[in-house]
């Protein structure tokens, strides 16, 4: 975002999942998305930390361009097309903000997002400045139907101002527990389906056998070949009828057709 | 690392070939849908085929229930069987990537 133009190759996912982890966006990520993106939608993608494709980034102004790929062709249609006599202005830290918005309050509270990452919610508010205190955002529900508490842009923090604030909070929430938990969980649920090793069976299984062959017993048949493959076992998996076994074999082989896609799996040791 | 293996799909209404390979088995796990007059059913039918198989030679026997009571399931085997019973839910995608 610090950049003077983002140009979208291919597919593109864009956003600040930052709060997932009970963070907020740093290096200036927090004051750059609202000038960009406005600061109503900039705030809604930091406290959501949802990712948008490459149309939505376009239509946000969070990106000036999209192009299927990047060759020499195409770049040099990139540079033509691009609005370089106005590449100052195109400083992020120096944009003016476009959504002169006076939403209220309520649009924020609306939003459902108290719960996870509550103090980084709080940070994300604060550090961008939309006039809304920390404390009135912790209350904001309570408050969501009371007119008085609006917030314009005009309360947006001054650029360098709000990198400090921004510098400030990250380092704040970094320490706190909150944040250090969804950490935690996070890195502990990619873990859990990543596996660094294959299992390994400490069962002397040779033959294994998996009654109901639905989605879970797929996914048995699956581990049970891993387990007894070695060996040159055997995995039979029973089906209700001639019909349904039928089928189910052809779903088991095309699991182990996207193992092989997926590289986890050599076409030898799918057994094709 | 290679695997091998030989990949058998058959239907329960075959009953001589369901027969041998129960027991032929080390290990039977059962993932059908979660009735448990189903469930009676299959393992009563397990029980059965594996009274004539020596008590060292027993496989073991897992359910993948994931809402009925694992009690309930194991009392309908044989009791030489109940200490060989187990339940096991199997987490899907771990089964899947450690493919």
């Amino acid at each position: 975002m610090s950049c003077h133009f983002r140009i979208g190759v291919g597919k593109v996912k864009v956003g600040q999942p930052e709060i997932k982890i009970g963070l907020i966006p740093g290096a200036g990520g927090t004051q750059r998305l609202p000038r960009l993106v406005g600061v109503q939608k900039g705030v809604e993608m930091m406290l959501t930390g949802k990712m948008m494709g490459e149309e939505d980034g376009l239509e946000t102004g969070l990106l000036d361009m999209l192009v299927d790929s990047l060759d020499e062709d195409s770049i040099d249609q990139v540079l033509s097309s691009l609005p370089l006599h106005s590449f100052r202005s195109k400083r992020t830290c120096l944009l003016s903000l476009k959504d002169p918005i006076s939403s209220s309050i309520s649009y924020l509270s609306s939003l459902s997002l108290l719960g996870r990452g509550r103090q980084a919610h709080r940070a994300i508010v604060a550090s961008v400045g939309v006039g809304i205190s920390p404390q009135h955002f912790e209350t904001s529900y309570q408050l969501s139907n009371d007119s008085n508490y609006s917030f314009s842009t005009s309360n947006l923090t001054p650029f360098q101002q709000g990198l400090l604030e921004e510098e400030c909070w990250f380092k704040k929430l970094l320490i706190s527990s909150e944040s250090k938990a969804l950490r935690y969980l996070f890195f502990a649920r990619n873990t859990a389906v990543k596996p660094p090793t294959r299992l390994r069976s400490s069962l002397d299984v040779n033959v294994g056998m998996v009654v109901g062959g639905g989605t879970m017993g797929r996914g048995i048949a699956l581990s049970l070949v891993n387990c007894v493959g070695r060996k040159g076992g055997t995995v039979v998996v029973v089906e209700r009828d001639e019909e349904t076994a039928r089928k189910t074999f052809g779903d088991i082989k095309s699991e182990l057709d996207l193992g092989i896609k997926l590289g986890k799996l050599s076409r030898e040791e799918a057994g094709f | 690392m290679t695997l091998r293996y030989v990949l058998q799909v058959i239907s329960i209404s075959n009953d001589q070939e369901f027969r041998d390979h129960v027991l032929e088995a080390d290990i039977i796990i059962e993932a059908i849908p979660e009735k448990l007059a189903l469930k009676q059913s299959l393992f009563s039918k397990i029980g059965d085929i594996l009274r004539s198989k020596p008590e060292s030679d027993l496989p073991i026997i897992g359910s993948n229930t994931s809402s009925l009571d694992i009690d309930s399931i194991a009392s309908f085997l044989p009791t030489n069987l109940q200490p060989r019973f187990l339940g096991k839910i199997f987490p899907f995608l771990q089964a899947k990537f450690y493919l």
